[in-house]
């Protein structure tokens, strides 16, 4: 069992923020585009797909964690630093997850039909989510490097 | 473990993420386009070459420095997860270095001498993402190889 959370756990880190840092390389240089009608097309493409695969990995993490931390037999516990500074971090990314990228989104689709793909303040509200993703992927690699160094374990 | 063993194992585990993340990551944009049209696809193609020798490339160099650094200071060489580890380590730089840089330079000579829309550029990108798909496996079943580390 232990092995199988593990694996799920490490397989999910691996996916989430390896896949989250190239994602971003590749949405930055969407927004290089001179064409903002490519710069849209490209940055909503790759978008499309932050959207559909990192909530899942978030949450196969998360479980496959708490699984881990309740299996006594490893002696870890929710109050240990590690854990606390990784969970700190899961919960960062699921606030920014839900309270910023959904509701930009949604600007950015209205800003879309009324002022079409090209307006400026389309290609603001990438630069804005752009930004945000870079605080964001920040916590996830302190949160890696957190999860393999293990502060304040013996 | 001391600071610098632990400076390995970040050093090691922060470039896999990378690697092995980004490598699926691209592979599913790969087939996520399949159904678009070629030059969408020629475009993906060339922007996944330009970012796999700068970023994918020097992860993959950091992994393989900082593991055996590691291991010759934890770990017996022989023991199976550590060959299990080098063997994909291997495959996946063998076919980096003699897959797809000539695939990309092919690619690029059959858009000049036929059109970005002919049924040889189709083939070349189909033949990326089959060897690519290979390629992420075997840097997955990697990352599954040295978490549950068989054999020790």
């Amino acid at each position: 069992m232990y092995d199988l959370l593990v694996t799920l756990h490490v397989l999910a880190a691996v996916l989430w923020v390896g896949g989250a840092v190239t994602l971003h390389i590749l949405m930055r240089r969407a927004l290089k585009l001179p064409d903002r009608r490519a710069q849209h097309e490209r940055f909503t493409e790759l978008e499309w797909l932050g959207e559909r695969f990192y909530p899942l990995f978030s949450i196969i993490l998360i479980v496959a964690a708490i699984l881990l931390v309740t299996e006594e037999e490893h002696g870890w516990e929710f109050g240990d630093t590690f854990i606390q500074i990784g969970l700190t971090g899961w919960v960062i990314s699921f606030l920014i997850g839900i309270g910023f990228y959904g509701r930009e989104g949604k600007k950015r689709a209205e800003l879309v039909e009324t002022e079409g793909a090209e307006s400026p303040a389309v290609a603001a509200s990438f630069r804005r989510t752009a930004m945000v993703n870079s605080f964001e992927l920040l916590i996830l690699l302190i949160v890696v490097v957190d999860m393999t160094t293990k502060p304040g374990w013996p | 473990m001391t600071g610098y063993e632990k400076l390995l194992l970040t050093a090691h585990v922060l470039a896999a993420v990378i690697w092995v993340g980004g490598s699926v990551l691209m592979l599913a944009i790969g087939y996520y386009l399949r159904g678009r049209d070629l030059p969408t696809r020629v475009e993906y193609t060339r922007w996944t070459e330009w970012l796999a020798p700068r970023l994918i490339a020097p992860m993959s160099v950091i992994v393989i420095i900082a593991g055996p650094l590691l291991a010759d200071r934890l770990y017996d060489f022989d023991q199976l997860w550590l060959t299990l580890g080098f063997i994909g380590w291997t495959l996946s730089f063998l076919i980096g270095v003699a897959f797809y840089p000539r695939e990309g330079t092919r690619r690029e000579r059959l858009i000049e001498e036929h059109d970005i829309r002919h049924e040889t550029v189709a083939a070349s990108i189909d033949r990326v993402l089959t060897v690519a798909t290979i390629d992420t496996l075997i840097v997955v079943l990697v990352v599954i190889d040295m978490t549950t580390k068989p054999g020790l």
